[in-house]
């Protein structure tokens, strides 16, 4: 195991903070928790390839990326506007 | 172990670090507004490690490209969506995003 | 309720400015629109090879003409000033000083229990004018200032010209620690 994986693997300890805030918090907190586990998750599609040298999967964390931005506007305005 | 390796090690030690204590903040403040505070280390600052720890192993090279676009994404993503959370948040709370009489500094 | 004084307020008048609109200017926009997307394909494909760049730049200028077109219907189009980037240049340190700030925050809270005197401000900010031009310096007025961790936008007010921000640690408090 290289860095870039135990770092994958450190990062995804994060989550479960995060997951415990989005299981039992108030649904804009829930919301808040899942943006910062998104970006985890990037982050964790960046270093696993990076750590197995896999080039091909590198396209997985661009297309997270970008859906990001996507997903969460339409979490938080659903909840501004109609939730 | 060359330097490269160390310092690609020390920038993704500090990734992690940023991550899990910021993700303990998110766990441990008191409100939405609160909590929001710490998603930008998450979404801002451990991509940015992490970018430079790839440029640091790798050079120049697809993947360090590749790398830096997806966390660009994140970059530009973050501040626009914690602007949008933030409002959202405020909007379910008062029904309306500016401040009252009653608001300000605790 | 809240719409007329987003970043984005005054974009919803799009037809009659889009009318306004120059050729040139939608010409540039379609470019720039298409020069970005044959980055992201270059980037993506990580080829030279002719026939994958032909195919780039027929699926890029698809996308331009997509991006171009809903950017017609909602009227919102990107305009920024070279002097408006100097402010960027502070941002980094600023980043690193306000993570510092909310760490400091959080470790008091663990270690002493002490909560972080959070709350709302308004910082004096002119709400400026419905072009192009002045709808762009707001989303990234609204952006720029939302990138460090301690202060979030939350909306510019037209009617009184300022910009309410949410602080973890508000500034009078930080000076007074």
């Amino acid at each position: 195991m290289n860095s870039f994986v135990a770092a994958a693997i450190g990062m995804l300890l994060g989550v479960i903070p995060l997951g415990i805030v989005a299981w039992r918090g108030p649904v804009m907190e829930a919301v808040v928790a899942y943006e910062a586990i998104s970006s985890i998750i990037v982050m964790v599609l960046v270093l696993l390839p990076q750590g197995f040298g896999r080039s091909a999967e590198f396209e997985l964390p661009i297309l997270l990326a970008v859906l990001v931005l996507g997903s969460g506007l339409v979490f938080v305005r659903s909840l501004e506007r109609w939730l | 172990m060359t330097g490269r390796d160390i310092a690609a090690d020390v920038l993704l030690g500090l990734a992690v670090a940023v991550v899990l204590v910021a993700s303990l903040g998110v766990l441990v403040m008191r409100d939405v507004y609160q909590k929001l505070h710490f998603v930008t280390p998450i979404s801002l600052i451990a991509p940015a490690l992490v970018a430079v720890a790839v440029l640091v192993q790798q050079g120049y090279s697809e993947n360090t490209v590749e790398t830096w676009l997806a966390l660009l994404f994140l970059f530009v993503a973050g501040p626009f969506l914690t602007h949008a959370t933030i409002r959202a948040a405020r909007i379910r709370e008062t029904g309306d995003w500016r401040l009252r009489n009653d608001d300000g500094a605790p | 309720m809240n719409s007329p004084s987003g970043p984005l307020a005054g974009a919803g008048t799009p037809r009659r400015r889009e009318q306004e609109r120059a050729l040139a200017g939608r010409v540039g926009s379609w470019l720039a629109w298409w020069v970005l997307l044959m980055a992201i394909w270059i980037i993506l494909d990580w080829s030279l090879d002719v026939a994958e760049l032909l195919v780039g730049a027929g699926v890029a200028a698809a996308g331009a003409v997509a991006a171009e077109l809903v950017g017609h219907q909602t009227g919102s189009h990107f305009r920024a000033r070279i002097k408006w980037l100097i402010p960027l240049l502070r941002l980094p340190g600023q980043v690193i000083r306000d993570t510092v700030i909310v760490f400091a925050a959080l470790g008091r809270l663990l270690i002493r229990g002490q909560q972080p005197a959070s709350g709302f401000l308004e910082v004096p900010k002119a709400w400026g004018d419905e072009s192009t031009v002045g709808v762009s310096r707001r989303v990234l007025l609204v952006g720029g200032t939302s990138v460090a961790p301690n202060t979030f936008v939350l909306g510019m007010d037209r009617e009184r010209d300022v910009m309410v921000v949410h602080h973890l640690v508000l500034p009078a408090q930080r000076a007074a620690r």
